[in-house]
This record gives C-alpha cells, structure tokens and sequence, in this order.
C-alpha cells in the first residue's frame, strides 16, 4: 500500500512539478498513473521511492515513512525507471548477483527467481553477455528483471512497457495481475491508454503536477462521458485541467480525511 | 575533392567538439546552465593557446640560452624535432584510435554516396589535426622564442611552418598504419573498451620507451657521417635518434641551414619523406580501413552461454559492501576512461618516478660523475642505524612523497561523481549510506595500501634498511596517502558532477581532482614548510619534530574522516536525481 499525503515538490522554488497531492493506492490493485508529458507523473513516482525529497507532504509505502524509515522501506518495494540506464559494463549475470546482495535475497531463491523471470523475459541465453551489448528492450527486461528479484511487495513501474516487445509486454502484464491478485500493490505510469484500460483496477490522471481524476474506469465515464473512449476523456479532462476540480471518489475521500 | 571538402564541414565540427571534450571545456548538460556561446568558445580556446604558448615561449628562450652556453644551440631545433614526434605518438593513438573506428558518426558516413577514399580523407585528416594541435601549440611558439634568442636569419622563421607540420605527421601516418593493421587482423581490436584499455597502457609504455631511447643514443655513440645532412661539422647530433626518423632528420635540417641551398635540399627531402607516407598510408587504408571498420560492427567474438552450474557459481551471496566493492572494481577496470585516470595513473606514476630516481642515482654512480658512492653512503647511513638521528627528515620526505603520488591516485576523489546517473542506485537500494560510502573509499584505500607497501618495501631492500625504518616509513606513507583520498572524496560529496555524458569528465573535470592533483601538490609542499617550521620550534629536536609533522598529518586525517561519516548521512537527502 502507499498513502500520499499533501505532496509537494518544486524544481525552481517558483512552479510546482506535484501540487498539493493526495492520493492511496491499496493492496491487491494494479493502479495506473497517466498524464501528458511533463505531467509530474516521474517525479510523483521518484518522490514515493526516495530519489527526491518533497518540500512538502508525507509518503507512507508498506507503512514505513519513506523519508524517516527509508532503508525498511526500500527493502518493500521495486522501482523500475522510465529509462533503462544500468551498469553497462556489468555482465548481465553479474548486474543480477548485485541486486541479489545489496537486496540480501538467499541462495536458492536468488537462483530460482533468475531462472524463473529470464526465462519468462526471454533473456536466460545471454546472462552471460555484458550488458553494453544489450539492446533498450532488453536492458528493460534486465532491470525489470533486477527490481522483482527480492519479490517486493509493492511495484513501482516508471513507462515499463516501453521498449518491450509483445510478448514481454504481456508476461508483464500477467505478472502485474498475478501480483495484485496475491494482496500486493502494483503502482505504474504509462503513456498507453489501452494498456491503462485493460490492466488497471484504478486510475488517476494529473497534469501539471495536480491530480484531475482518481478512480476506476467505469466512474471516470459515469462521470464524464459514457460512450467516450478512455482517450477521448483523458484528452477532455487535460484540456480542462484549469477549471476542472479534481475528482475523488467518496470511500477515498473519507480514508483521506 | 569538391567531396572532400564538403564531407570535411561536418567532421570539422565535430573535430572541434572532440577537441573541446579533451580539454574538458565541452558544455555540461544542466537545466540551469546557459548553452556556451560561440564567442565563449573562442575565447577559451584563445585562453588555452595563450597559455600553452606562454609556457613554450619561456621554454624556448630559457632552453636556448642554456644551450648557447653550452656551446650547442642548434641542439634545440633537434630537440623540437624528437620532442614533436613523441607528442605526436601519444596523442595519435588516443586520437586516431575513437576518431577512425569508435566514432558512431562513422555509420552514417558509409552509407552516403561518397567515394571511399574521400571518407578515409576525411576522417584521416579529421584525426590528425587533433592530435598534431597540441605538440604544434607547443613547440611552435619555443622555436620561433629560439630563433629570435638565436638570431636565426628570416627564413628560419618561414621554414617553421612547414618544419612543424614535417615532424608531426610522418610518425602520426607510422602509428595510423599499424593501427589500421592491428583493426583490420585482430579479434581484439573489435571490444572497443579492451581495445582502448590495452593501446592506452600500451602508448603510455611506448612514449617511455621511446625517450629512453632518446636519452641513451647520446653525442658519444657518433659513427662516421652521424652529422646532420649539410656541410661538414656545421651541427651534430644531441641524440643518435634523429636519423631513425627521416622527416625530422630532413626537418631539422632544413631549419639548421635556413641561411644556405642546403635548407631547400632537406626541406625537399623532409617533404619527399611526409609524401610517401601519406601514400603508404593512404593505399593501404584503402584496403584496410573501411573492412578494418565493418569488422567492429561485427563485434567480437560470441559469449559462451551460462550453464547452469556457472550460473551457481556466479550467483554466490555475498554482504552489500563486497558486493558494491566489486562492482565499482570491475567497473574501474572495465571502462577505459576510469581505468586510464585512476589505476593506471596510481600505480604507474610512482613506479616511474622512483624507478627513474634509482637509476639515475645508480648511473651516476657508475659513471663516476659524483665523487662518492652515494647509494654505498646510504646504505651504510642506514645499516649503522644514523637514520635514527634523521628521523624528522624521514617522516617529512615520507609524508610530502606520499601526498604528490596519491594526488595521482583519483579513484577517491571520483568515487561519487563517477556513478554519473546510476547515483540513483545508491539511493534505491537497502544499504545504509555508510556502507556504501566506505564501499566507494575502498578501492582508493586499497591500491594506496598495496602501492605503499611495495614503494616501502622496494625503498627499504635496496636501502639495506631495518624493518623499524621500513615500518616506519610505511606508517608515515600510508596516513599521508589516505589523507589524500579522503580529503579529495570529502571534497566529491560536496560537489559531485553526476550528469556527465563522457566518461573522462568526472575522473579529470571535477573539483575533487582539482583538489587531488593540485591541492595536494601544494598540501605536499606545505609539509616540507610545516616540518622545518615544527623543526625551529623544538629546537632541532629530531623525535619530537618527527612527531609533531606525523601528528599534523593525523589531525587532517581524523578531521576529514569525521567530515565524511557526518556527511555520509545527508549525502543521499542533498542529492536529487
């Protein structure tokens, strides 16, 4: 679970990236995160993993204090970033092994896991090539592979499809939904509104750092347009970002205050 | 050659880029930093002309004044034309090497519709200016300084010109042509960073080699006709080297007899020479150039595939702190770059300068120059246990050497910086920021420890010394040594540079090496002062002066250390990513 409390973060110390946002994704749900470029939507999810420190606001991932209790934290969740920036003059057998340490993950289970997640990714065959060699998508595979090595509870997916070829952008959305449905939490950011539709439980949109929308599917058309597609409304509720104030559903207003 | 020029437009835009990478004067990519202008450029470039020729120009006129002494001021436009060549040696490796095989440009340039030969032009030519800049700026200004203190006649200075381009490109057209070689039948030369890494250890032997080839073809080893190609007597040799390399054997020439036909006849031959080189060269980049390149593309040879017994072997758990020690050793080791500026560095730099000293000090005394047995005298100083009374000189030579070499040693003072945007890592994962700030000190600490003991060791067998002594100087070594890699990653946590795009950017161009290179030059020098300062306080008191430099030292070290750890804890909330 991650609870968002009041957040807030400015770059220059005159625009927000993240205005004033609040927000609770639950155990046992794939939440989806969308918003135009620029949106905020990297540096919302930077700010819930630690790589920057609000100005404001609190986060809580798995009930530790992600600022005060950030080492316990840490060891919950898996972050996997927009870009597949990694030690390229690693092999990729030796990227894995590093993650297994630092992450303290057990022989056996480091073992079967590797196996497991290449196998599904479908880069078993060139562990042993140093990562340089890899091309993007399979560099994505690699850290992706890398993030859900000590099975974390709570995943945080930063454009994870990007890159990926189809059958590993379906492994993935089937691990995404075997996770949520063992209890756990899946939070990603996408560009893709059909990805959105299809997977998530939950959605939210924010652009300019402000949240416009948080709910499932079916409550943004009820709301908004029911015969609209999800990009039809998505593009609607960006364009009227400036009057539109956000909408939350009542169960999580009253968990928020 | 309409081609030729057009093709040149872009590759000399991108020279200049290269150029300004390797000066470290290329702009950082930021959100806050303005784009440079190009005026800003200019200037900067005209501020490091400016300089370079400065420091040539004092070296010319000082050189040549010594030598007019000497009876022998001819002696330097021979210097100039050995001096060039090694420059250019070392520099055309490093440049030819990324420019003519690693450059991704190089894609895109075969697939447009030029002829081959214009794109083994150009990027020839693309390569060689580069390369041939530095020892150009740095000799031309010396030459013309000499020809005034001189009072060469006006030709002299006309000849210049040509003479520096005679002396720089023949060697640069020898060390291409093996290069091209070595691309086009080696499997080696395909793993562009085993590549770089063995040519830059390589070159860095081969530049050694070469001067002490220099230095041992001296004026006595003459055979009949070792003069210079001109009238009898008119100027000999400095160094039986020079007509191992034709064009600065016809340059030199050509610069020594600017008042007679003799010039015209060796500047011919020196022109003759560069000529056929550049024909050699080119008829056999024909062949091998453009294969030598699609070669690369080919990448090197396939990797074995993990069978799952390896793949047990290599998955073995290890604590969090080995675990960042050996992935920040391999990653040292793996990128040419850190490996150059860090490890090489380290631990050539001591070896050499205390190699040179030992054989020099053994020449000497062979060649009977001194009138005593200097190293004998040693030897016995030591055996005797007189060091004893010396110790003060001991403990402050120790401390000053150590700083100057680890000042060498930059794997501390680039330990952040050099994580550029993978810093993130280290932010994510579950490891206190202590651990992985002792993690990133350890490589530093360690090559400083194995160098010293070996130093320590090597100083202490060939003095004769006691154990005590060589304990000693250890000890003193090692703290000195250590306050050097702390007190420059102290000064890294403070300013990292963490969004660098070439790799040489934050193991030469950042603060902390500034502070490593330079500062502990002057730190070096300090302690030389601070030891004859502590000296005149105690009154000559020998132990107590030894003490008080050791203590001085120690101060630093725990001072700093404290600094670190207190930091370790804000490092990762001061940066964002």
């Amino acid at each position: 679970m991650i609870d968002i409390r009041n957040l807030s973060k400015s770059y220059d110390g005159v625009k927000n990236a993240v205005d004033d946002l609040s927000l609770e994704i639950r155990d046992g749900e794939i939440f989806g995160f969308l918003g135009p470029n620029g949106a905020g939507k990297t540096t919302t999810l930077k700010l819930i993993t630690g790589l920057l420190s609000p100005d404001s606001g609190s986060i809580n991932v798995n009930g530790y204090d992600i600022e005060q209790e950030a080492l316990e934290a840490k060891k919950h969740f898996a972050f996997v970033p927009d870009n597949p920036d990694t030690f390229t003059r690693l092999k990729a057998i030796e990227y894995l092994r590093f993650i297994a340490d630092v992450y303290g993950v057990g022989k056996e289970e480091r073992e079967a896991r590797i196996e497991d997640l290449t196998h599904r990714f479908g880069i078993f065959d060139v562990l042993n090539q140093m990562v340089k060699t890899y091309s993007h998508g399979m560099k994505q595979k690699l850290i992706l592979v890398g993030a859900l090595l000590h099975d974390p509870d709570t995943w945080i997916l930063d454009e994870p499809m990007t890159g990926l070829d189809p059958a590993s952008s379906f492994q993935l959305k089937q691990l995404m939904r075997e996770h949520a449905d063992q209890g756990k939490t899946v939070l990603f950011s996408t560009h893709v509104l059909e990805v959105a539709e299809k997977v998530c439980d939950r959605l939210s949109i924010i652009d300019n750092g402000k949240l416009l929308f948080v709910g499932t599917i079916e409550e943004l058309k009820a709301r908004y347009a029911k015969d609209d597609s999800l990009e039809s409304l998505f593009l609607k509720l960006v364009a009227q970002e400036e009057e539109a104030a956000p909408y939350v559903p009542d169960d999580m207003m009253e968990s928020l205050l | 050659m309409r081609q030729y020029f057009i093709l040149m437009r872009p590759l000399w835009k991108e020279m200049l880029g290269s150029f300004e990478q390797g000066f470290g004067l290329s702009k950082k990519k930021g959100k806050k930093r303005k784009p440079r202008s190009k005026i800003a450029s200019i200037l900067l470039f005209g501020f490091l002309f400016l300089m370079l020729g400065f420091y040539s120009v004092i070296y010319g006129v000082g050189i040549t004044q010594f030598l007019i002494l000497a009876g022998n001021p001819d002696g330097f436009i021979q210097m100039v034309a050995l001096g060039a060549p090694l420059l250019i040696l070392l520099f055309g490796i490093l440049q030819a090497i990324p420019t003519l095989y690693h450059e991704t440009s190089l894609e895109s340039l075969l697939v447009l519709p030029l002829k081959p030969s214009v794109i083994i032009g150009g990027k020839i030519t693309q390569a060689y200016f580069p390369a041939a800049v530095f020892p150009i700026a740095f000799f031309f200004p010396a030459l013309i300084a000499h020809g005034i203190v001189a009072g060469r006649p006006w030709a002299f200075y006309v000849q210049s010109i040509p003479f520096m381009f005679f002396v720089t490109f023949m060697p640069f057209a020898v060390v291409v042509i093996l290069l091209l070689f070595i691309m086009r039948y080696t499997k080696f030369a395909r793993d562009k960073d085993r590549f770089q890494m063995v040519t830059s250890i390589f070159t860095v032997l081969l530049a050694v080699g070469f001067s002490l080839f220099i230095n041992m073809q001296n004026v006595g080893t003459q055979m009949p006709g070792s003069q210079m190609f001109g009238p009898d007597g008119r100027s000999t040799f400095m160094s039986g080297a020079l007509p191992y390399i034709p064009s600065s054997y016809f340059g030199a020439g050509m610069l020594l007899y600017a008042d007679s036909g003799y010039s015209l006849l060796n500047g011919i031959l020196a022109l003759l020479v560069n000529v056929f080189a550049l024909g050699v060269l080119l008829l056999l980049a024909r062949r091998l150039y453009i294969p030598g390149v699609l070669g690369m593309q080919a990448g090197g040879k396939p990797t074995k595939q993990l069978t799952r017994e390896a793949m047990h072997r290599a998955l073995r758990p290890r604590k969090a702190y080995r675990a960042i020690v050996q992935k920040e050793w391999k990653i040292l080791l793996r990128t040419p770059a850190f490996f150059t500026q860090t490890i090489l560095g380290a631990v050539l730099m001591p070896a050499l300068m205390i190699g040179v000293m030992i054989m020099t000090l053994s020449r000497m005394d062979s060649s009977g120059d001194l009138e005593f047995d200097l190293i004998g005298m040693l030897q016995i100083w030591n055996q005797s246990g007189a060091w004893k009374h010396s110790l003060w000189l001991i403990v402050m030579i120790a401390s000053a050497a150590a700083a100057f070499f680890s000042g060498s040693n930059m794997m501390s003072a680039s330990a952040i910086s050099r994580q550029g945007k993978l810093f993130y890592y280290s932010k994510l994962i579950p490891v206190p920021a202590r651990v992985q700030v002792f993690a990133w000190l350890t490589p530093g600490l360690m090559t400083t420890t194995l160098i010293w003991l070996f130093l320590t060791a090597g100083i202490t067998i060939f003095l004769k010394g006691s154990f005590l002594f060589g304990l000693i100087v250890f000890v003193t070594a090692w703290l000195n040594a250590y306050l050097v890699q702390i007190v420059s990653f102290f000064t890294d946590m403070f300013f990292p540079n963490l969004d660098w795009t070439n790799e040489v950017q934050p193991v030469k161009n950042t603060k902390a090496t500034m502070v490593s290179g330079l500062g502990m030059f002057i730190y070096a020098g300090t302690i030389v002062g601070v030891g004859f300062l502590f000296r005149k306080i105690w009154g000559g008191h020998d132990l107590l002066t030894a003490l008080s430099i050791f203590i001085f030292s120690l101060v630093i070290v725990i001072l700093a250390t404290l600094l670190v750890l207190k930091r370790s804890d804000r490092l990762f909330s001061a940066i964002d990513i």
